[in-house]
């Protein structure tokens, strides 16, 4: 089995402060998992050592095939290009069209052929289910919409892995829903997903792995013992 | 374009181009004024006129020669390649000087007391003390020549003016430069802090720090040379004024100065937008998440 994700003996300080502690796990290729913890837990900053936003104090971290602890600044936009990241302050331009944006994001990863660019487009938007509103801009789309072309567009260069933090922290219940529906679809294709979130209604619909972060600690929760815990929850109901 | 503080992007383009233009204005405006001295100072200088007197007596083969050594001597002014070289006889300047007095000195004199001469001027360059002095003695040296003259109060009066004018022209366009570099760094600087997230977001999906940066300083080159461009409009409508004014300013030969004046400004537009630009991004894109909101 190759993993996307390697964690062994993870610190990690922010502000001089310890937000990380001893922290160990692997995430699979094509795995489906849960980060979940409070604000303040380490969640985030996890997450920002994933992608390389913030420094290893100590440990070893592997994603997508780079060594985080031995990365040059300049290979770090190549790392991301292999992950799709979904963040709540990670929004759209909001000064051009839905296709704009996504060819923008093409562009910076080195799309040179306009054909090929406007195809992979028509295809991710497809995949979220928004073909039709390629020629919208931003604002004319509902919150639920907006969500589904972050997701396409983390999409387009077909990550190995996509990192999504409160992906439905906005939205009603009913959308939360069809856009964990839209992560179960892009999981069955292959990559592996990470969703942060407090929205436990998730595990219910869909029990996978958990990690649960606890003032820096990280403790790694097996799918069937998180399948059990949702069936006994249901049984209590 | 520029009707709208921000545009949808956020990036306050008029704000720039209002501070570019500005600072542009101001350095170029002392710029035609240091142009404009410099080139009076030059003429004040090329008037003055230095005078050959001659031996009585002198025979026109002599003067012939001396004609000739003047006129190759690198110090004399030229015009249109043809050195200015005046000679006056002595009773073209009797008669000049009875015009002046009203007196015929003659009369009473019973003689021309007066020499032959000639007048010539000296290029601009040559106008220190030491290099008029070096001038008058080899001049006094040629055979024939009897003295030189030159006005010398009024050479040192005009030379010790214009170090102090040069010295103030110059600390204050340093001064100037340095303020108009904080001024358009700052509204460079200020333009890219409402684009950190935009940076930001770029980063997130991968660019590369070139592809971010280029955007950027293409648009700060672009407004740089845009302002520049509006600056040197209102130059040339203030230069326009003051040479409608003063017509006497026409004597100056300004055009040459004018065009490596506004070459100048857009270059400098360009540069200083360009180089903030380029420092700013690179310093959010150094940034963390955190201290983008922290800013």
């Amino acid at each position: 089995m190759s993993f996307v994700v390697s964690v062994r003996n993870l610190y990690v300080e922010h502000r001089q402060k310890q937000v990380l502690k001893d922290v160990s796990f692997d995430v699979a290729d094509g795995e489906f998992l849960y980060l979940i913890g409070k604000t303040g837990s380490g969640k985030s900053s996890l997450l920002k050592v994933l992608y390389a936003d913030l420094p290893i104090h100590s440990g070893w971290v592997e994603v997508a095939d780079y060594d985080l602890t031995l990365i040059k600044h300049h290979q770090i936009p190549f790392l991301r290009r292999k992950l799709g990241i979904i963040f709540q302050d990670f929004e759209l331009l909001y000064d051009r069209n839905v296709f704009e944006n996504l060819a923008f994001v093409l562009r910076a990863t080195d799309w040179k052929d306009s054909r090929q660019i406007r195809q992979r487009i028509e295809e991710v938007l497809e995949s979220v289910g928004l073909s039709d509103k390629i020629k919208n801009m931003p604002h004319q789309l509902s919150g639920g919409e907006q969500q589904r072309v972050v997701i396409a567009r983390a999409l387009l260069n077909r990550p190995r892995l996509l990192l999504a933090d409160e992906p439905t922290g906005n939205l009603d219940p009913v959308v939360s829903a069809e856009i964990l529906e839209l992560f179960k679809k892009i999981h069955r294709q292959g990559a592996a997903v990470i969703i942060a979130t407090h929205y436990h209604n998730f595990l219910k619909q869909f029990p996978s792995r958990v990690l649960y972060c606890e003032e820096g600690i990280v403790r790694d929760i097996e799918k069937e013992f998180v399948v059990k815990r949702m069936e006994e929850s249901f049984k209590k109901l | 374009m520029f009707s709208t503080t921000h545009n949808k992007s956020g990036y306050p383009t008029s704000n720039v181009i209002f501070i570019i233009t500005t600072a542009l204005f101001i350095i170029g405006l002392f710029a035609l004024f240091a142009l404009h001295a410099q080139l009076l100072i030059r003429k004040l200088r090329e008037n003055i006129e230095i005078q050959v007197f001659l031996h009585k007596n002198t025979d026109a083969s002599t003067q012939r020669s001396i004609r000739q050594a003047l006129e190759s001597y690198p110090f004399i002014l030229k015009e249109n390649q043809i050195p200015k070289i005046r000679f006056i006889s002595k009773e073209e300047a009797a008669t000049e000087l009875r015009h002046l007095t009203g007196e015929d000195f003659m009369n009473f004199l019973g003689d021309n007391p007066l020499r032959d001469a000639f007048v010539i001027n000296i290029s601009e360059e040559y106008y220190t003390k030491a290099q008029m002095e070096n001038i008058k003695k080899q001049i006094e040296e040629l055979p024939g020549v009897f003295e030189v003259t030159y006005p010398e109060n009024h050479i040192q009066e005009i030379n010790a003016n214009v170090h102090k004018v040069g010295a103030v022209l110059l600390s204050f366009v340093l001064m100037l430069l340095g303020i108009v570099v904080i001024l358009i760094n700052n509204s460079v600087k200020l333009a890219m802090y409402s684009q950190r997230f935009l940076i930001r977001s770029m980063q997130l999906v991968g660019a590369t720090p070139w592809f971010i940066k280029k955007p950027f300083l293409q648009r700060a080159i672009y407004q740089g040379i845009v302002g520049a461009c509006i600056a040197i409009v209102l130059l040339s409508l203030v230069l326009w004024f003051f040479y409608t004014f003063l017509e006497e300013l026409r004597v100056l030969n300004v055009k040459w100065g004018i065009f490596v004046i506004y070459i100048s400004l857009l270059f400098l537009g360009g540069l200083i937008c360009g180089a903030s630009a380029y420092f700013s991004v690179s310093r959010y894109l150094k940034m963390k998440l955190d201290q983008l909101y922290q800013n």
